[in-house]
């Protein structure tokens, strides 16, 4: 079967087990949104102030919740499992892959549903161009995805995966969250995005090639 | 037989490795401190059936999963399937624990194998039916007994007729049917020309299955 076949298979997958679990639905989407009501209750910040940080304070929480979409506990495999895929996949990129595209999936659906919150609490001024925040969504999710599965396949079976991957996981997607953010600082100057654009472009390339180059090495740990 | 260019000693070893499905040599392995494996040789041959014995804490899951290339080894050589372009595809793991996703039924475990495998869903009709899973096949797998998570463990072997099977304990908790599982998935691999290394703690069990036993 090929590689293609296989990450596809891998990807509906998680996503079944996923819609199953519930885990992003009833825990992450929850306290994504309750993030977004307390930060301009805890601030206090005028409502002109808290317009100016909205979509900000979209891409942190994006960010700092989107990694619990990626490393997701029904997308953690036992260690049974994890012995039956390397005994199974003919590729072991195809691992790596498949879970990268269910976790894009996720991450977007997470993005989607937290965009018209983020509207709603901190009514956020929008760039002329707005529409162009679309693909650099698409670009933050497929960049954290794609880190949070590498970090999710790099520590798993390690004593302390529950707390170090989060933590990998964010620093590593930092460069996703900046490239976004000047993307839409760049939209709201009416400047053109295609740095921020590459940069986001650039992270999907070098995750992806770390993360398909390493499969066979992670295999083996 | 002879060999242009090689004296016989050198001959017979190529010839041994060639012939034998695993071959371990001089195997160590210790976590820090902790010697787990202490030069271990051992050799599967096709349609052969190797028992492993031992005392709690020898190394016996661990062997195992060196046999399976799944755990590095300190020093020594480990050589599986060699003629097989891709070993791994070719290894069958029966552990202590069945190797399920608790959020999809025993079927879909059985169908996420076989769609890797790109064995056709009629197949995984037919192993859940030659298991009889089929009364529970939509069961998922978190509200499965024990007994049929290992029992689809089983099934998930059947399905994918491995040329090496590696079982540890295998008949722990099985009902007087799986016990049959397991033993006709001995026999199925041993007439095809395949290799099983069995762990087990009870004796009876590995004079009656086996051909010869190691002790660890």
């Amino acid at each position: 079967m090929s590689l293609w076949k296989q990450a596809w298979l891998i990807a509906r997958t998680d996503l079944r087990v996923e819609g199953r679990s519930g885990e992003i639905l009833w825990i992450v989407l929850p306290y994504g949104a309750l993030a977004l009501f307390l930060i301009p209750i805890a601030t206090a910040l005028p409502l002109r102030v808290l317009s100016d940080i909205g979509i900000g304070m979209y891409w942190v929480v994006v960010l700092l919740f989107g990694m619990f979409v990626t490393l997701r506990q029904s997308s953690q495999a036992s260690p049974q499992e994890r012995d039956l895929m390397r005994l199974t996949l003919g590729d072991p990129a195809a691992l790596f892959l498949g879970k990268s595209v269910a976790s894009t999936t996720l991450l977007g659906v997470f993005q989607l549903v937290m965009g018209p919150i983020s509207v709603a609490f901190f009514n956020p001024a929008l760039p002329p161009q707005w529409w162009l925040l679309i693909p650099v969504s698409a670009l933050l999710a497929l960049a954290m995805a794609m880190t949070g599965t590498l970090v999710g396949l790099l520590v798993a079976g390690t004593r302390s995966s529950t707390a170090l991957a989060p933590l990998l996981a964010a620093g590593l997607a930092f460069p996703s969250l900046v490239g976004a953010s000047i993307a839409t600082s760049n939209l709201a100057d009416e400047k053109s995005i295609v740095t921020p654009i590459a940069l986001l472009l650039l992270v999907v390339a070098v995750t992806s090639a770390i993360g398909i180059a390493s499969s066979t090495l992670l295999e083996d740990q | 037989m002879a060999v242009l260019g090689c004296d016989r000693g050198a001959t017979e070893g190529i010839l041994r490795l060639v012939q034998a499905l695993v071959q371990l040599d001089n195997v160590t392995l210790a976590f820090g401190a902790n010697q787990v494996l202490n030069d271990v040789t051992l050799s599967i041959s096709p349609g052969e059936c190797v028992g492993i014995q031992g005392p709690n804490g020898s190394g016996k899951t661990t062997l195992i999963r060196v046999i399976g290339t799944l755990q590095q080894i300190s020093s020594g050589s480990v050589i599986v399937l060699p003629l097989e372009p891709k070993p791994r595809l070719e290894i069958g793991l029966v552990g202590h624990r069945a190797a399920l996703n608790d959020f999809l039924t025993l079927r879909e475990n059985l169908e996420f194998v076989a769609g890797l495998r790109a064995i056709p869903s009629s197949e995984v009709e037919r192993t859940l039916s030659a298991t009889g899973l089929d009364p529970v096949a939509n069961r998922r797998a978190d509200r499965a007994s024990q007994g049929m998570r290992r029992r689809t463990d089983l099934a998930r072997i059947a399905l994918t007729s491995p040329k090496l099977l590696l079982l540890d304990e295998p008949y722990t908790g099985l009902d007087e049917t799986a016990t049959g599982i397991v033993d006709q998935l001995i026999k199925n691999t041993r007439e095809r020309g395949g290799g099983v290394a069995l762990v087990s703690h009870d004796p009876a069990v590995l004079t009656r299955v086996a051909d010869r036993v190691v002790s660890l």
